[in-house]
């Protein structure tokens, strides 16, 4: 079965097609100051490259953030109108939980800079169990919190490991696949 | 053979999206509007449309093929509004658009968000040109001079706030409820015009310049208020929009008179007014000008006029590849 995963959540994006769980092709896009203009170069390319049609794709794997606002909303975007459109699987992961996949310690603190002494942070161990899950938390009480591995970037992702441990993931109508922003906008911020 | 054009459009705080035949008749359209969520907030929070079109994007877009009791498959091509507006509300409808041109492997045609404005008239009665259209919106207010189809000449236009932005911006002063536009207008058909308020930029050019008469609006409340004499805001709005729509009818009409043009057009949020709409069908008829005014539903933002738009782009070979960019500004 093929299936499709995308993650645009941080500075480095990723689209990969799959089959079953072993990477068929993976592109990493390092250079995404114009993510929104050229990701589907990448992605018409990860298709032709991989000799797979659209019409064999069954899943969509996409990363629902935290992350960045408009960085996510593009895969997610992307992901919901292409399984609505096909009427396939769509399974939503955790950005954080995909960048913890790229180590093998027992605690990894996977984290993205929220600003201001905060940050998106997530705990999971080896086997991408989560031991706290992904929260707005600032810096000071994280490291007072919880010792371990801190990764911040998606450079060295381990797609096939994420794709393997979330494969029999309940799927989620399309519709309702959605950015985690784990955090309200300021204007809602300054209103309540 | 018929085409038919999917269209979407996601460039301030509607999401729409609407299946167009033959560039002129209008088979379904869908517009979700997220003005009461902005309304608490004063004007739109491009971070809150943003993470609405998200949630919406995939759900009109089944909608309103549902409407049509369509499928993609009778679909020709798809079309989406590229900018200019917010940036990150254009990119959902860029994105998703991308995705169905890619996954149904159609054609993809970018439309700029004025241009669909000026094709809302297209829906109403098929583009007589030579034409001249008067562009009014929140942040547009130009002459344009059209001599066919996606021929665009620029005859004139605002030197700083765009018409739009003017009455929001008033309508801040006199505490009405954001959008102000349709309030101010309504209350201007109750008022009289009695305030001692600037004609702006009454020259022979055909810019317009409404920043002054904003300022003038305010001082004139600060001033009143100072005097601890109370405001007639029914008297202030008719004798605000008397300037503004006297102004911009004048050099429209100027316009016409000079370009020897006999077919005009009025496209943007603001053609909805009732006194703009009302003098121009006054002097029109006078001057024996051949009027359109896009229906009242389709002034404000929406993918119909951006389905009627796409098709003479469609037809001009206007097709794109799927890398072209949304913009926030972009003159056309």
């Amino acid at each position: 079965m093929i299936s499709f995963f995308i993650d645009t959540s941080t500075n480095i994006g990723h689209v990969a097609l799959l089959e079953d769980s072993i990477l068929i092709k993976h592109i990493k896009i390092v250079s995404n100051n114009n993510l929104s203009t050229n990701i589907f170069k990448y992605i018409e390319t990860l298709f032709k490259e991989s000799n797979i049609e659209v019409e064999q794709v069954k899943k969509i794997f996409v990363a629902v953030g935290p992350g960045s606002f408009t960085g996510v909303r593009i895969g997610v975007t992307i992901a919901k109108t292409f399984a609505w459109a096909k009427n396939i699987e769509i399974i939503p992961l955790s950005s954080l939980e995909i960048m913890a996949s790229s180590s093998n310690e027992n605690a990894i603190i996977a984290n993205i800079d929220a600003r201001r002494g905060f940050s998106f942070a997530g705990v999971y161990n080896k086997n991408l169990e989560n031991i706290m899950p992904d929260t707005y938390i600032s810096l000071e009480e994280l490291k007072n919190k919880y010792i371990g591995q801190y990764i911040s970037d998606t450079e060295n992702i381990d797609i096939e490991k994420i794709v393997k441990k979330h494969k029999f993931d309940e799927p989620v109508n399309p519709h309702k696949i959605n950015p985690i922003y784990l955090k309200k906008t300021e204007a809602e911020e300054n209103h309540a | 053979m018929d085409i038919y054009a999917l269209a979407i459009e996601s460039s301030c705080d509607e999401t729409s999206v609407s299946i167009i035949k033959n560039g002129i008749e209008e088979i379904a359209t869908i517009i979700s509007t997220q003005i009461d969520i902005h309304k608490e907030y004063g004007g739109v929070v491009p971070e809150i449309a943003s993470r609405k079109h998200v949630e919406n994007i995939t759900i009109v877009i089944e909608e309103c093929l549902n409407k049509a009791k369509m499928t993609m498959d009778s679909i020709t091509y798809i079309a989406v509004t590229y900018g200019p507006g917010l940036i990150g509300s254009l990119l959902i409808g860029v994105e998703a658009a991308k995705t169905l041109a890619f996954v149904y492997k159609k054609p993809i045609v970018p439309v700029h968000h004025i241009v669909g404005h000026i094709y809302a008239n297209n829906l109403v009665k098929r583009l007589s040109f030579p034409l001249v259209a008067l562009v009014v919106s929140g942040g547009h207010t130009e002459l344009v001079y059209m001599e066919d189809d996606y021929k665009f000449k620029y005859i004139g236009g605002t030197l700083d706030d765009a018409v739009g932005e003017c009455y929001d911006k008033v309508g801040r002063v006199l505490n009405i409820e954001y959008p102000a536009g349709p309030k101010l207008d309504k209350m201007a058909s109750l008022g009289k015009d009695t305030y001692d308020l600037p004609t702006p930029l009454d020259d022979d050019s055909y810019n317009f310049s409404f920043s002054g008469l904003k300022s003038a609006v305010i001082n004139l409340k600060h001033n009143e208020e100072q005097r601890g004499k109370e405001i007639n805001s029914e008297d202030l709005a008719t004798s605000f929009q008397n300037r503004v729509v006297n102004i911009l009818v004048k050099k429209t009409m100027k316009a016409l008179k000079e370009y020897n043009i006999n077919n005009l057009i009025v496209a943007g949020g603001v053609s909805a007014n009732k006194g703009l709409r009302n003098k121009l069908i006054e002097e029109c008829s006078k001057e024996n000008i051949n009027l359109t005014l896009p229906e009242i539903r389709l002034c404000t933002d929406n993918a119909a006029m951006i389905g009627a738009a796409s098709y003479y782009a469609y037809k001009l070979g206007k097709v794109s590849t799927l890398d072209f960019e949304a913009k926030a500004n972009d003159s056309f």
